[in-house]
């Protein structure tokens, strides 16, 4: 199964709702392809892109599509804004405890709560609800 | 806006399909899953038709059923062979018996979809198949359910599609431990063919799984001179503490793609994890009791 990306705006902040999974190739280069573009709309506006990742049509992500997920993740912090990540299921949260992102990440229960976010204030990473 | 998968926008119209099933109600469900995807779609009714339909004309992609009155799917697929065809088959079945399955590796098969499957799985498949410019040769040694030998060539296409048939043998086990073993067989036979043989197809990797009552012991080998893991530090597992992305630094510096967590994801998702000295050779075994 490959990676489909829905992108829609929600309280200015922008969510992508990944469908598939996220692996090394052509499904992580996809997903950088599309954060890239949002980094580049943003690029004259003074604060970077506020993102969710909604996951909870992903089914699996490895060690190739956590890479692609951190490098994301630091393109947009090293631009002024934030990638947060929303309703994973239990086997990528898995994933993403056994590899200690989840202390790296922000990580929301819900995509409403990962948008919300943003408008409380960004939360150290780790801070985050654990789903 | 939306972003479809890349496939996707490839123009599927030209890719034709043939459907060998004997079942009628399960062809009409086909029609109706990959007409309006964009496929031209040909049936037959069973592996006599099929192959005389494959003799005649050229077909992007054929889905195979395997119980077929007058001649079955293992059988065009091992005739296929036989011409020495590249036609690129997808084997559709609920017969998860590892005969069957070790039948379809060593006679090529390119892919194996598991009866009953949602549209999204088939077309999924299919365009995984197609997206395949060459389909990687895989040599079974040994296909003894018991003991599976195979050497793959080092190439990307390579993972998902072994995957798919090794996942398919151990059908009977619960979800959690095929995930794991999945997961695992996936992050190792990637670091194999990509760390060990830089996706070179002329070089080999040596895959072995042995089944016992109690345990699953997978064996994979590659054709590279090994590594030290004093001497990983682009690998997550030499950060000196829990959360840290020091080893990303490493990546960064190496000119290498974001990455490195396949070892330390393995390490939680198996019950033993070996290397040999030159630690080119990893087996990893996941106890069932």
């Amino acid at each position: 199964m490959a990676l489909s990306v829905q992108v829609h705006s929600q309280r200015q902040v922008t969510v992508l709702a990944c469908k598939g999974i996220i692996v090394f190739g052509e499904e992580s280069e996809s997903l950088r392809a599309l954060v890239k573009e949002q980094l580049r709309q943003h690029n004259s506006g003074i604060q970077g892109p506020s993102l969710v990742l909604d996951l909870s049509l992903v089914q699996y992500v490895d060690s190739g599509g956590l890479g692609a997920l951190v490098g994301l993740l630091t393109s947009v912090r090293a631009a002024g804004g934030n990638l947060k990540l929303a309703t994973l299921n239990e086997r990528v949260s898995r994933v993403f405890k056994t590899t200690h992102l989840h202390k790296v990440f922000e990580i929301y229960a819900t995509t409403a709560e990962a948008v919300n976010s943003f408008r409380a204030g960004s939360a150290a990473p780790g801070a985050a609800v654990q789903p | 806006m939306s972003s479809a998968p890349a496939s996707e926008a490839s123009n599927e119209a030209s890719n034709r399909v043939l459907v060998v099933e004997d079942e009628p109600a399960t062809r009409t469900l086909l029609q109706k899953i990959l007409t309006p995807a964009g496929f031209a779609v040909e049936e037959a009714c069973d592996g006599m038709e099929g192959m005389e339909r494959l003799t005649r004309h050229k077909f992007d992609v054929v889905l195979l059923d395997v119980w077929m009155p007058r001649m079955n799917g293992l059988e065009v697929l091992t005739e296929l062979h036989r011409r020495g065809s590249s036609q690129r088959v997808i084997l559709m079945t609920a017969d998860h018996k590892p005969e069957t399955l070790l039948h379809a590796v060593r006679e090529q098969a390119s892919q194996y979809i598991s009866k009953p499957f949602s549209g999204e799985e088939l077309l999924g498949t299919i365009r995984k198949v197609l997206d395949c410019p060459v389909q990687p040769a895989i040599e079974v040694l040994s296909a003894k359910p018991d003991w599976v030998q195979l050497l793959v060539p080092c190439q990307r296409e390579v993972v998902d599609r072994i995957q798919s048939f090794l996942m398919g043998l151990d059908a009977d086990l619960p979800l959690q431990i095929r995930e794991s073993l999945g997961q695992a067989f996936h992050e190792l036979l990637l670091n194999a063919i990509e760390w060990g043989g830089k996706f070179d197809p002329n070089l080999k990797v040596h895959i072995a799984c042995l089944r016992t009552r109690r345990m699953i012991l997978y064996r994979i080998a590659d054709p590279g001179s090994g590594f030290r893991f004093d001497s990983l530090k682009h690998a997550a597992i030499s950060n000196p503490e829990e959360g840290s992305l020091e080893h990303l630094k490493v990546r960064e510096e190496k000119g290498m793609r974001p990455g490195g967590f396949g070892i330390m994801m393995t390490r939680f998702l198996v019950d033993e994890l070996l290397y040999n000295e030159r630690q080119n050779e990893v087996i990893f075994v996941k106890y069932l009791d």
